[in-house]
């Protein structure tokens, strides 16, 4: 796999010319599909059919991209993405009606828990934090 | 505090951070937290959320993000928290609780027609906190 890192601003359409992207800077992750809506990212999937689903009158799927030249963002060159929209947002089908994931995770005793159990029969305010550091 | 207002009114708080076992034992405590907090340090949800903070590379965590949910887990609201200003306050909260509440409570409004006659009747199963799935 070739890899290039780019640490300047790139635009939407270079991404889409040098092919599957993108790696985060830990997880390197790679989409191989990305929608676009006015020249702005608005959605990636690391499956070449994930955004499927998206296509839409005003949206613009680009799929099946093979990794043959990832194009790695260095992670603080990309600060400013946030005041040009080219948000990631947060999967699809995580909305106002849906069942949100039932994850089991270990509480701060070290004792596994599921939110289901947690929650029991009352309304519930989930904070996913950045952590403490 | 808030907290002490939830813990009264049949409504948990959860915490989720990337933060390893000690280190969210310490985070927990330093914000003064009643509440459960869960650790996932190998970014589980982050990932299958789709979550990632991509502008932070050193610490990977996620983008600070507030849900409401209703039992069974049903989403009621979202607040996706990167900037300060789009994370709820107190009222936002108070008010997403009301409404769910309202929905999932049949003794929200106890002049509804029906719930004194079957009050009296000691029919509870429509009165949280009385009905015996409650105690």
């Amino acid at each position: 796999m070739k890899l290039r890192r780019m640490q300047d601003e790139i635009s939407v359409d270079l991404l889409i010319r040098e092919g599957a992207f993108y790696s985060m800077s830990l997880d390197r992750a790679v989409y191989r599909s990305i929608a676009i809506q006015r020249d702005q990212i608005v959605a990636l999937s690391v499956a070449a059919d994930g955004l499927n689903k998206l296509i839409g009158p005003a949206t613009r799927i680009q799929s099946g991209i093979e990794p043959a030249h990832m194009v790695v963002l260095g992670g603080k060159s990309n600060t400013d993405q946030r005041e040009k929209g080219r948000t990631l947002r947060m999967r699809s089908d995580i909305v106002s009606g849906n069942v949100f994931p039932d994850y089991a995770l270990p509480d701060h005793t070290n004792t596994v828990r599921k939110l289901s159990e947690l929650q029991g029969r009352d309304p519930m305010v989930l904070l996913l934090s950045r952590g403490h550091f | 505090m808030f907290q002490s207002q939830v813990a009264v009114a049949y409504t948990q708080m959860v915490t989720i951070s990337t933060d390893d076992h000690h280190t969210l034992q310490e985070f927990r405590a330093s914000v003064g937290a009643q509440w459960t907090f869960l650790s996932d340090p190998e970014r589980t949800i982050q990932k299958d959320l789709d979550i990632a903070e991509y502008t932070d590379p050193e610490h990977n965590p996620m983008i600070p993000h507030t849900l409401v949910l209703k039992p069974g887990l049903v989403l009621h609201s979202i607040y996706n928290g990167y900037w300060y200003w789009g994370r709820p306050s107190i009222y936002d909260l108070w008010q997403d609780l009301r409404a769910a509440t309202r929905e999932i409570r049949p003794d929200w409004d106890l002049s509804k027609p029906g719930l004194r006659e079957a009050w009296d009747r000691r029919d509870f199963s429509h009165f949280h906190g009385w009905d015996k799935a409650g105690r």
